[in-house]
């Protein structure tokens, strides 16, 4: 048989013959696209400049690399806010990651309809809460005060302020993280588990296995293809820091600790309006985050599983 | 088969609308469209209207010295845009701005047509701003803080007023001329003036401070602590009695106001450069007094007489401890403090919450180096080059206006009749309107004078009416130990050079600063002061200091 090799663009214009409603129905999502995430990419020239508002991007002086230097010749930056960033997001990528998981496997295995419903809702509330609402919130729980003293000093403890405390706010950073976001994470793969094919369970169970051999040889199976892209997403954010929740908990005792890049480089802005420092460092953020991407990628399709992309 | 095609295709083409619909929704503000349209309104008037603002301007400068404007000014043709944020923008309450009786008022009092561009419900001002300058042509005037004014000098769109103050802005000339320090402080290097500052009552500088409890004291027999070694005794009693700490808002503390007094340093851990009667620049947590002030919080700590919250606590949770009585002494703002007071009178457990002065050595006089004084400035008006040359006049006479005997009154206390009224005395009073009533809060936010920013002068008899009487207590206290603005240091403009090179070395200065002294004081590390400042040299502190002196040499010394 004759297997003709048509061309990308002659493929595309004979589906949409087919398909011309779900093409205009991606039409926005497109033009969304464009205008706000790929045309506002010409701005990261700025990482180049000395960019003025008042001068506008086009007009605004270059300096080459000068912004880069300023942030790669900093000491502070390779002492500590580096390793701060990538400590605070492997944190997140250790505790917070699998969570979401095992609660969407042992939510998955209820039988209780009404139980299962009303631990969901309560899971997944935390993540409409603002931030800035929960940081005030972790704030009055950890005055010496508070309430989470109250409960260490029941237990014969010593009452202190949690958050002057490095080793503590690494703790209450990563747990506060963890109730936020397992919840919400944990619908995408409950989603995934509910399309499975109750046949697999039947056939699993008459093979002989019990609840734990069916979680791990059915179960989790299922969600690999999933994990692996999250994974992949999560990894792309390693360097990542806009320091917003920092700015909330963090104070100068604990600034060795506390201190990301992202909320150095806000301090940076208060001196003088920095956006060129600001993009220079996001822009070098990125580009190692791309990496990480295309690594993670990488290792994902040696493992058998379907990447994000290639 | 067809019917669920077409209604298939029917229904795609409608969630295809709807969410172009809300992609639409992403346009600019109705303001903008606004501006765009006086903007055009502008050009045509301007172009009809050559010389009738020529002929007001040359009847004022043939009147002899001293020059005085008329207002309402007359033939002014022509609206002057402004955009107007901080304590200029338009309230809430009001929809439109003829609504507004301060806004209006203003027309009418000057004789001028403003066009007003506010920042609209729920935005930020320097988005709005931002925005702002993308368009072909700023907005005449500009009054607000944290805009990048200095960057507008640098790009030449921003007027350099010095040559027509004195004839067209008479007041606001006498104003900046009355203490010869204040208009150096505003001109730049090459001689220009380019803001309209807002001048303050001294009495109006200082800000926070500290408040103790009379009873504790009466009960255990001491008097109100003025020096450090008081305060360190009377919060020994205090633990000892009460179990009570001395706690504070963290805001304040941080900057250990008013703590630094105590010992003569000149301020707290906020880098705020100063500059001595020789004009040479020094940092405060560089010097001795400081390292003496430090070592005596560290030892306070180790007695347990301070709240091991205090980095972290804010207004509301110190007000908490007060209620629950954990506490004799606490540290915030005037306003804080009053509310503590308020608090306590509520509950009516007895305290009684009484302002402390600052503690000095031996009733030394008092001034930070943050204390600003007229010419100081953390907003300012300008005029911008957008403003057509037959208007800029007007401009000028109408920001002039503020700073007239009959404009300070109106910029402080509105219109008689709806801001305010006369009582029996002869005294200004707020209507309802202002200080609320049964059925209202009070809005001291209609008057400009409330907050830094207005083209005006904030008298004290505004501060009177408009604080509770224990904060006009503080600051009159604290303001007759003070030697307000003695060692401010003005702002300075840099190059764009050192502008960049001052602010990595400061970042990196100040972190490392904040951090030693925070584990000092809470006893994590031992201070060792020649290793701190050789450390602070190595992060750059002498450079920064360089930079400094350079800077004010240049502008100063002369």
């Amino acid at each position: 048989m004759v297997t003709e090799k048509k061309s990308e663009l002659k493929k595309i214009a004979e589906d949409f013959q087919y398909n011309k409603w779900k093409y205009f129905l991606m039409l926005p999502l497109i033009v969304y696209l464009i205008l706000f995430e790929y045309k506002p990419m010409y701005g990261l020239v700025v990482a180049f400049k000395r960019f003025r508002v008042a001068l506008g991007v086009d007009a605004s002086p270059w300096v080459g690399l000068q912004q880069f230097e300023r942030f790669l010749t900093d000491p502070y930056f390779w002492k500590t806010l580096l390793p701060n960033t990538v400590r605070i997001n492997l944190l997140d990528l250790v505790f917070s990651f699998p969570v979401p998981i095992l609660l969407a496997i042992m939510l998955n295995e209820v039988r209780i309809p009404w139980f299962k419903k009303t631990v969901q809702t309560l899971t997944y509330l935390p993540h409409f809460i603002s931030m800035v609402v929960v940081c005030g919130l972790i704030e009055a729980y950890c005055l010496s005060n508070g309430m989470v003293n109250d409960i260490i000093a029941f237990f014969g403890g010593e009452r202190t302020n949690l958050l002057a405390d490095s080793g503590s706010y690494l703790a209450i950073y990563t747990i506060s993280d963890v109730w936020k976001s397992a919840g919400w994470g944990s619908i995408v793969f409950l989603s995934a588990l509910s399309s499975l094919d109750t046949e697999l369970y039947d056939a699993a169970r008459v093979d002989g296995a019990g609840r734990i051999k069916r979680m791990r040889h059915v179960v989790l199976p299922t969600l690999y293809p999933m994990i692996c892209m999250k994974i992949i997403m999560r990894v792309g954010k390693l360097f990542k820091s806009s320091g917003g929740k920092t700015i909330l908990l963090y104070q100068p005792l604990t600034y060795d600790v506390a201190d990301v890049i992202g909320s150095y480089t806000y301090r940076m802005g208060m001196i003088n309006a920095d956006y060129s420092y600001g993009a220079a460092v996001g822009l070098f953020n990125t580009v190692i985050n791309m990496i990480l991407v295309y690594a993670a990628n990488k290792v994902c399709k040696k493992l058998g599983q379907v990447g994000i992309f290639g | 088969m067809k019917r669920t095609k077409l209604y298939t295709r029917m229904a795609a083409l409608l969630l295809c609308l709807v969410m172009l619909g809300t992609l639409v929704g992403c346009q600019t503000g109705g303001t903008l469209e606004e501006k765009k349209t006086t903007a055009a309104e502008n050009e045509e008037l301007s172009t009809q209207s050559g010389e009738a603002d020529a002929t007001g301007s040359a009847e004022e400068s043939t009147e002899a010295e001293p020059i005085v404007i008329d207002y309402p000014l007359e033939g002014v043709s022509g609206k002057i845009t402004w955009f107007a944020t901080g304590p200029m923008d338009l309230s809430e309450k009001y929809e439109n701005v003829e609504d507004s009786p301060f806004h209006a008022g203003l027309e009418k009092m000057t004789g001028v047509d403003i066009e007003w561009i506010f920042t609209p419900v729920g935005g930020q001002n320097s988005l709005t701003w931002n925005l702002l300058q993308q368009e072909k042509e700023l907005p005449y005037i500009v009054s607000g803080g944290g805009f990048n004014f200095n960057e507008l000098i640098e790009a030449g769109k921003l007027v350099n007023l010095a040559d027509y103050l004195p004839e067209y802005a008479p007041d606001y000339w006498a104003f900046i001329n009355s203490d010869e320090n204040i208009r150096k402080k505003l001109t730049t290097d090459d001689g220009g003036i380019y803001y309209f500052v807002t001048g303050r009552d001294e009495r109006v500088a200082t800000q926070s401070g500290a408040a103790i409890r009379q009873d504790w004291l009466d009960e255990c027999g001491l008097e109100v602590p003025t020096t450090l070694a008081e305060w360190e005794n009377v919060l020994t009693k205090f633990k000892e009695k009460y179990g009570a700490v001395m706690c504070g808002v963290k805001g304040v503390f941080n900057q250990l106001i008013p703590l630094a007094s105590g010992t003569g340093a000149k301020g707290g851990i906020g880098f705020n450069f100063y500059v001595d009667e020789d004009g040479i620049v020094h940092c405060p947590e560089a010097e001795e007094e400081f390292f003496e002030l430090i070592d005596l919080l560290a030892d306070w700590h180790k007695k347990g007489l301070i709240d091991p919250d205090i980095t972290s606590t804010n207004g509301k949770s110190v007000r908490s401890k007060a209620l629950a009585e954990t506490t004799g002494l606490v540290i915030g703002s005037a306003g804080f403090l009053n509310n503590v007071a308020l608090d306590a009178a509520e509950a009516g457990n007895g305290a009684d919450w009484v302002i402390m002065p600052y503690p000095t050595e031996a009733g030394e006089m008092v001034s930070y180096a943050d204390y600003y004084e007229n010419g100081g400035y953390y907003s300012a008006t300008v005029i911008t080059t957008s403003c057509p040359e037959d208007l800029l006049i007007a401009a000028i006479k109408l920001l002039n206006y503020g700073y007239s005997e009959e404009g300070i009154k109106y910029y402080n206390f509105g219109e008689e009749g709806v801001f305010h009224y006369v009582d029996e005395n002869g005294e200004i009073q707020f209507t309802e309107l202002i200080v609320g009533s049964e059925k209202s809060d009070p809005d001291f936010g209609l008057i400009p004078a409330n907050e830094d920013g207005a083209p005006t002068y904030t008298t004290w008899h505004f501060a009177e009416l408009r604080y509770e009487p224990m904060i006009v207590e503080a600051l009159e206290m604290w303001a007759a130990q003070s030697e307000v603005g003695k060692y401010y240091m003005p702002s300075l403009t840099f190059t764009a050079d050192e502008a960049i090179r001052r602010a990595d070395l400061m970042s990196a200065c100040s972190t490392y600063m904040k951090t030693y002294i925070q584990k000092v004081i809470f006893g994590q590390i031992e201070a060792n002061w020649e290793e701190y400042l050789a450390e602070l040299d190595r992060a750059g502190l002498q450079e920064i200091l360089e930079i400094q002196q350079a800077v004010y040499d240049r502008k100063f010394k002369d």
